[in-house]
This record gives structure tokens, sequence and C-alpha cells, in this order.
């Protein structure tokens, strides 16, 4: 460790002191309510910038941080995502939650590129902590699963004598394996289970995107790079696990998506069901980073795009709520359309060539049975993606949008549309992303 | 080029149609799409271009833009174009009639698309957007009933293309394109080639629809507006045989033959179950869907045998079956025009008020159930005979549709046009004639010279004399 790698480390430290500056701002001034959105926004592009500037190198504090391909494209990932969820809500949100999902976001980021169990354990923690003051009902499993991860991480240290992750594939003891099996439990809760429950005063859709969108990135993250250290293990079938645990979150979340009668709330245990898709590509070990790439990059711009719209109906607690709002804002309806019919995954979008990406990789890796639960299983998340549809394009006097349809959600819908049409460029992206 | 161009075509004059100066046009333009993708789609195999256009679109996956229209598609393609154009020409006004009439060129474009396709991706693209703009038609403009209706099909179809997604993504994996002329040149060994033939068809068994999967469709009919019906009783049911011809057949020849005594069954019962429920039907929509409903399952049984008479037949008898169904559905929407319904409890003695109407229904009607001269009979014949060859007693069970279809033919034409009259309507318009005549007419051309069809059917749809190895 020297500090002259402290340098690198700048993402991280533009979001905490973009966050400080929010925080100071607020206390001191009190400025109108969009200042601390926008501070939020142009730290996380920020950065974005500095993660891309920074690319890849060589390892930090001796191979505890990654600069690896992964790394790099995953920050920018999040800290893009962040910085699209906040500006959702741009004019609503308090400058309490931008400073708290500031800090959050850099957590995201020392997560995936950690290469170390304390840097994991100090990520989730990060990541998780904040969110836990946002929220109010939620708060027990998050911190569960955060509590999960750090005994985990103690346990494989002590079972191993090194806190590395390269040094995972050796763990034979019971107490090396019970502390993984913990891990691997607590990242999974962290990708799959926690669920966007936001009680901010004046609900916003930022921080229902941030859980949905960077919180479910990171996890899985987290879960590339064990997975990636856990390769070469003889011991344990990790692989069958995931295997499972992806079937298993995909049918659950897509049914459970189906009953819920909240247009956020469908949203949201859709997005699980996206998480358990990703975890499909897992499946395929060293090979997945590629696909879990290119599959969290479409997820997250189909995913803040809907909620965005989403967000733009704050009174539509119920499906019904939106009948008519395709005969008074059809622009709005077929962006929203567009995104849904994309997160449903039909062609020619992203999300259909995201999803023949995963499925094309399952059934190499010999998993045809995951490749069909997984593809029965999309029929019902994209019923649960067009109930929302229909309801729009349904007849009678719901709710009106609220303000005129954003750049971003626009740029959403075109960038699904045309990413599925000329997949190329993105393909070519992620070719390079190894864990 | 041509393949591109057809597809092109209808949604260049979608585009155009949205154009203000010609709100009040629209009809008239939707229907110049219909005929000119017919034209183009009797034309194109002969014109001097190149036949078939083979880019990458995402070579990674295995997906490219590959689309040919060799003469086998292009039957298909000119009688959708044709239909298409025929049941536009007999609409009536609707409402945002903008709107309608562009994602009707766009729905054709969808359909025509799907025929052109050879890469198996391409073609779920196309499908899916057929079925899409399809419910989103009924969604919106259908009538009482339409959002039940709406959901159905696209269920059915997201079950349908699930299934088929699983499919090709194997295929993917084992040969690392999905272009169907490089999986037949490279085809899988017979032992392998059963669950993906069975997977591939229960996928278009749904969309077909075969027998337990027909509420969609009888669903459509009654709360969709009368083109979608047709489109998708028609069009998209013929999308699903060409596609069990071209892949299922074409690609899994050892398979199918191994799974298709169970899928034959299912049509064959599906055929006489189609006819005897359509000679209990009242409301002629319901009949309409249900004639739809047993014709397809002819046309499937032919399909599904595998047979080289078979294939041929269940060409025919899919050309056929469209072009009598149009003229069949415009048909009984001029009977509605005239007696306020759709239904026969307020039809009656029609055939003193408009003889021709009477006359025309008539034989439209009887060509469907196959009189000996119309495309149906040659149709009916070709798919029994093929049929026989390898399942009797399917064969058996497909005969006796004959006199099923009889009933609802007689039932029909005696309760709307005899009797004692109900209502008092003037006769057919001349458009309405020059609608159903023309139909009427290539319907006994056909009849007369069916090879003009069943030569068309292409050599790598049709089981090989060797076995490939």
């Amino acid at each position: 460790m020297n500090g002259a790698d402290l340098p690198l480390l700048v993402p991280e430290l533009v979001l905490l002191a973009g966050a400080a500056v929010v925080t100071a701002i607020d206390r001191i001034w009190r400025t109108d309510a969009f200042v601390a959105p926008l501070i939020g926004v142009a730290s996380a592009l920020a950065a974005a910038a500095a993660a891309s500037v920074a690319g890849i190198g060589h390892d930090l504090f001796g191979g505890a941080v990654r600069r690896d391909s992964a790394t790099l494209f995953f920050s920018v990932l999040t800290a893009t995502s962040t910085a699209a969820a906040l500006a959702i809500g741009v004019r609503q949100v308090a400058p309490r939650t931008v400073a708290l999902l500031l800090v959050s976001c850099s957590g995201a980021i020392v997560i995936v590129a950690s290469g170390d169990l304390g840097v994991l354990a100090l990520g989730v923690t990060v990541m998780v902590l904040p969110l836990a003051l946002l929220e109010s009902r939620g708060r027990l499993i998050t911190l569960g699963a955060a509590g999960l991860v750090v005994v985990g991480a103690i346990d494989l240290a002590l079972a191993t004598g090194s806190s590395s992750l390269s040094a995972l594939d050796v763990v034979a003891t019971p107490l090396g394996s019970a502390g993984l099996a913990l891990l691997l439990a607590g990242l999974v809760m962290i990708a799959g289970v926690v669920s966007p429950r936001s009680h901010a005063p004046v609900d916003t859709g930022t921080s229902d995107a941030y859980v949905a969108v960077v919180v479910r990135i990171a996890g899985l993250g987290a879960l590339m790079r064990v997975g990636a250290a856990l390769a070469s293990s003889a011991v344990i079938d990790w692989r069958a696990s995931i295997a499972v645990i992806a079937a298993v979150s995909v049918i659950v979340a897509s049914l459970v998506a189906l009953g819920q009668t909240s247009p956020r709330r469908i949203l949201a245990y859709a997005s699980i069901a996206q998480a358990g898709y990703a975890a499909v590509a897992l499946t395929a070990g060293f090979a997945s980073g590629p696909t879990a790439a290119f599959f969290l990059a479409a997820f997250a711009l189909m995913t803040v795009g809907a909620l965005a719209l989403i967000a733009r109906l704050p009174s539509a607690a119920r499906l019904g709520d939106l009948r008519g709002v395709a005969r008074r804002r059809p622009l709005f309806v077929l962006a929203l359309g567009t995104l849904l019919l994309a997160l449903a995954g039909l062609p020619p979008s992203i999300g259909f060539v995201a999803k023949l990406y995963v499925l094309e990789l399952a059934v190499g890796a010999q998993l045809a049975w995951l490749a069909l639960i997984a593809a029965l299983a999309s029929v019902l998340s994209a019923v649960a993606y067009l109930r929302i549809l229909f309801a729009c394009l349904g007849e009678g006097d719901g709710v009106r949008p609220r303000g005129r349809i954003d750049a971003i959600e626009v740029l959403a819908a075109v960038v699904a549309v045309a990413a599925g049409l000329v997949p190329g460029p993105l393909l070519g992206v992620v070719q390079n992303v190894r864990f | 080029m041509i393949a591109t161009a057809v597809i092109a075509l209808p949604l260049a004059l979608a585009v155009v149609s949205l154009l203000p100066p010609l709100a009040r046009r629209t009809r008239p333009l939707t229907v110049v799409a219909g005929l000119a993708v017919a034209v183009l789609g009797f034309t194109g195999p002969m014109l001097p271009v190149r036949a078939s256009v083979h880019a990458p679109w995402a070579p990674i996956l295995g997906l490219s833009y590959a689309v040919e229209l060799d003469a086998f598609a292009a039957i298909f393609v000119a009688a959708t174009g044709l239909v298409f154009a025929a049941v536009v020409a007999s609409s009536d006004r609707i409402g945002h009639a903008r709107a309608y009439h562009a994602l009707l060129s766009v729905l054709l474009a969808a359909l025509v698309g799907a025929f052109v396709a050879r890469d198996l991706a391409l073609f779920l693209l196309f499908w899916e957007l057929a079925l899409a703009i399809a419910a989103l038609l009924i969604s919106q403009w259908g009538g009482v009933g339409r959002s039940d209706a709406a959901v159905r099909v696209l269920v059915t179809a997201l079950v349908g293309s699930a299934l088929y997604i699983v499919v090709i993504v194997s295929l993917a994996v084992a040969r690392g394109s999905l272009d169907s002329d490089v999986l037949r040149a490279r085809p899988l060994p017979a032992s392998a080639q059963l669950l993906p033939a069975v997977l591939l068809c229960a996928a278009f068994l749904v969309t077909l629809p075969v027998l337990p999967f027909q509420s969609w469709l009888i669903r459509a009919f009654v709360a969709g507006p009368r083109e979608v019906a047709l489109l998708l009783g028609a069009g998209l049911s013929s999308v699903a045989l060409y596609a069990v011809m071209r892949l299922c057949v074409g690609l899994f020849p050892q398979g199918m033959s191994v799974a298709a005594p169970a899928f034959v069954a299912l049509a064959a019962v599906g055929t006489l179950y189609g006819a005897v429920i359509a000679s209990r039907q009242d409301d002629l929509r319901r009949l309409a869907a249900f004639v739809a409903f047993s014709t397809i399952n002819l046309a499937a049984v032919g399909a599904f045998s595998g047979t080289e008479v078979g294939l041929r037949g269940a060409t025919l008898a899919a050309i056929s079956r469209e072009i009598l169904l149009t003229a069949l559905v415009v048909a009984i929407a001029c009977v509605a025009r005239r007696s306020g319904a759709a239904s026969l409890a307020r039809a009656g003695g029609l055939a003193t008020s408009s003889p021709r109407l009477a006359t025309l229904t008539t034989v439209t009607v009887l060509a469907l159930v196959g009189i000996p001269g119309s495309s149906a009979f040659a149709a009916d014949y070709l798919v029994l005979a093929g049929a026989y060859e390898r399942f009797p007693t399917a064969a058996a069970v497909v005969a006796i549709v004959i006199i099923a279809s009889a009933i609802w033919a007689a039932r029909t034409l005696r309760r709307a046009f005899h009797g004692p009259p109900l209502a008092h309507a003037g006769d057919l318009r001349w458009r309405e004639t020059a609608i159903i005549l023309p139909l009427l007419l290539l319907s006994l051309a056909i009849g007369v010279v069916p090879r003009s069809i069943t030569d068309r059917v292409p050599a790598d749809v049709l089981p090989a004399l060797e076995a490939p190895r």
C-alpha cells in the first residue's frame, strides 16, 4: 500500500466530496430545491468521467482494489445510473437523500472494484448504511444482508488465513464453507431481495430507481467477483447454487410482480426478476463477463427510463389510475410503452438482444433447463409489464402526468430501440469485460 | 433487395399516411399498400434483381439480417397483400383513421417480413411485431370485450415465442448462426432433432391455432376490428403454417416424423371440432372464426403429415383459405350492414332483397366447404391424400369434416338468405361486388390450375428421397 495510489480513487472521492458539498449547502444557505440534486448529478457524472479517464491499470493496495476492465465498466455504469436516478427527481429530492445516495454510490463503486474480502465488506457497508438511513421499512433486510456479508467475510478470512479474494478457491474447512455460504447469501440478498420501498416525504422515484438499478448492479458485480475467484474451486459447486437461486428468483419475482396493482411496485418486483436473469448469466462462470455487462447496461437503461416516466404519475397508486393516459398524452405512453416492451424482451429492442445473450450463455454452459425456465418465466414478467401498458391504453379518466416529457426519457426509449437494431457497438464495448 | 423492398413499402406508406395532407385519403393509400405488396410478391421472383440479402446484425449472438423472396414465400406474400387490400377496401368508417391505417400498414409489413425472413431471430422480430400491433389495434379499436381479447392474443403469442426463443438459442449455441440457409447446410443429427422439433411446433401450435388454443382467435374475431381479425385469422395463421413447413419440417425432418402423429391427431380433431361448432353459431363473426380455425387445422394436418403431397396440399389450403376467408368476412360485413348486426337471428330472407349478395355469399360458402372446381376442393383432396399415406385414421376423421362443413354451410345460407324477409335492404353496391367477385374468381382459377401454387413448394421443404446424413 502506498500513498501514490490514492489519486486513482478519484471516482469515490468525487462522490464523497459531492455529498459533503450538498450537506454543507443545505445547512448553510438553504437554496432552491434543485441545487442539491443538480450537484448530485454533476458529481455522479464527474465520478463516471474520472473512472473512465483512470481506465485500466495496475491494481491498488496490493490487489485489494482491482483496476481491470470490469471495474472500469461497472464504475462508469453505476455512477451514470446514479446520475440518471438523481436526475429523475431533480426538483423534488431532498438534499439529505442526495447526499446519502452519493455516499452509497461510492460504496457501490468500491464493491465492484474489490479484490479483497475486507474491501468488499467495506464497500457493502458504505453502500447499504445510507439506504438504511433513507428507508424505514426495508431497513432490517438491508442491514441484515450487509451483516451476512461482513460475518461471512470474517469467517473466510479466518479460515483461509488471507483476506484476498483469490484465496477463496482453496476453502475446504467447515468454517470456510459456512463463511462462503453467508457471503453468497448476503450478496444475493443485496442483488435481489432488497426492495425499493422509499418513504421519503415526497416520492420522486429517485430512490426507487437507485435501489432497483445501482444496488442490484453492485450486488451482481460482487457476486461475479466472488464467482470468478471460485471458478477453479473443486470443493464447492457454486454454479449450481447460483443457477437454482436464479431460477427461483426469476419465477417468484415474476409471479409477485404479476400480483401487484401499483405500477411502481410492478416495476420494482420485475427488476428483481431481471436481477435473476443477470444471475443466469453468472452461472457460466468466467465467460459471463461480457454477457452480464451487456445485460446490466441494458437493464439500467430500460429500468431508469421506465421508472422516470412512472415517477411523473405520482398519484397513480393503482393500475386503474392510469386509464386514459394514452388518449391525453400519446407521446408519454409511446415512450413508456417502448421501454416496457423492451423490458419485456420483445424485439427489436436492447432487452431482446440482452435476453438472447443471457440464454445463449446458459445453454452454452449446459444449463438448458435454466434457459427454458427463464424463457417461460419471462412471459410472466412480460405480462406484468404489459399490464401497465394496457392500463394506460384503456379508456377512462385517470391521473395526468406531471410536467413535459424529458430528454432523458426520450433518449432512453430511443436508445433502447436503436441499440436493439444496431447492437454492434455496445457488444463490442462489453467484449473486454473480464473479472 | 426485392425482399427488403416488400417490407419497406408498407412501412413507407404507413409513414406517408400519417402526414397531415393525406388525412382523408388514408384508406385508399392503405389499399394501395396491400395491392403493391401483392404485385411485388407476385412478380418479385421474376424480377432481375438479387433475391436474397445476408448481412450481419449481431454476429456474436448469431443474428443476421437475412431475407429472401423466393417463389414459396412470394405466393404467401402476394396472398397476404391481396387479403389486406380487399379487407381494408371493404372497411367501414373508423375513428382516428390515420393512426389506424398506419398501424395496419405496419402490421402488413410485419406479416410480410415474417414470410421473407431467413434468419430465425429476424422472423421472431416480425412475428412479435405483428402480434404486438394486432393486440394494440384490438385494444384500441375493438368492440365489447376488446381488452380481454388483446391480452389473450398477447399472452398466447408470448408463450409461443418463449418456446421459440429456447429453440433458437440452442441452435445459435450449437451452430453459431441463425441463418436458416446455414442451419440447413449443417443439420442437427437425427437423434437430436426431436426436442427442437417439438418445442418449435408447440410454439406454432398456439398461434396456428391448433385445437386447445383457439380461444384467442375466437375472441379476436368477436371483439377485434374486422381487418385485424382477418389479418390474424388468415395472415398470421399462414405465417405459422409457413413456419411449420419451412422451419419445423425443413430443418428437423427426422424429429418431425417422430413427433408427427401427436400433432396430426390434434389438428385432425381440431378440423372436425371447428366445423361442428361452426354449425351451432348464430353470431356470424364467431362462425367465421370457427371456419378459420377449422380450415387452418385442415392445412396443418397436411403440413404435420410431412409427406410431399401433404405439404403441397397444405400450401394450397393456406392460400385458398386466405382468399375465401376474406370473401366470407367481407360478405358477412355486407350482411351486417343490411341486417344491422352480424347475427343469424337478425338476418333472414336477404335473397329477395339482395340477390347478388346472396349469390356471391353462397358461392363463397360452397367454395369454402370445398365444392369441386374451387381451390378448397383441390386443397382438401391433396391434404387428404397426403395424410392418408402415413395417417389413414386422421384422414378418415378429416373426411368427416366435409359433411360437418356442409351442415354449417346449409344452415347459415338458409337462415341468412331464405325464409321470411326480416330486413329490407339494397343489393350489393358495385364496390362491394368488386371486392368479393375477384376473390371468388381467383379461387376458381386456382381450383382449375392448382399447380400454379403447389409447384412452388421448394425442394428443401419437401421430404428428401435419400435420408440426409
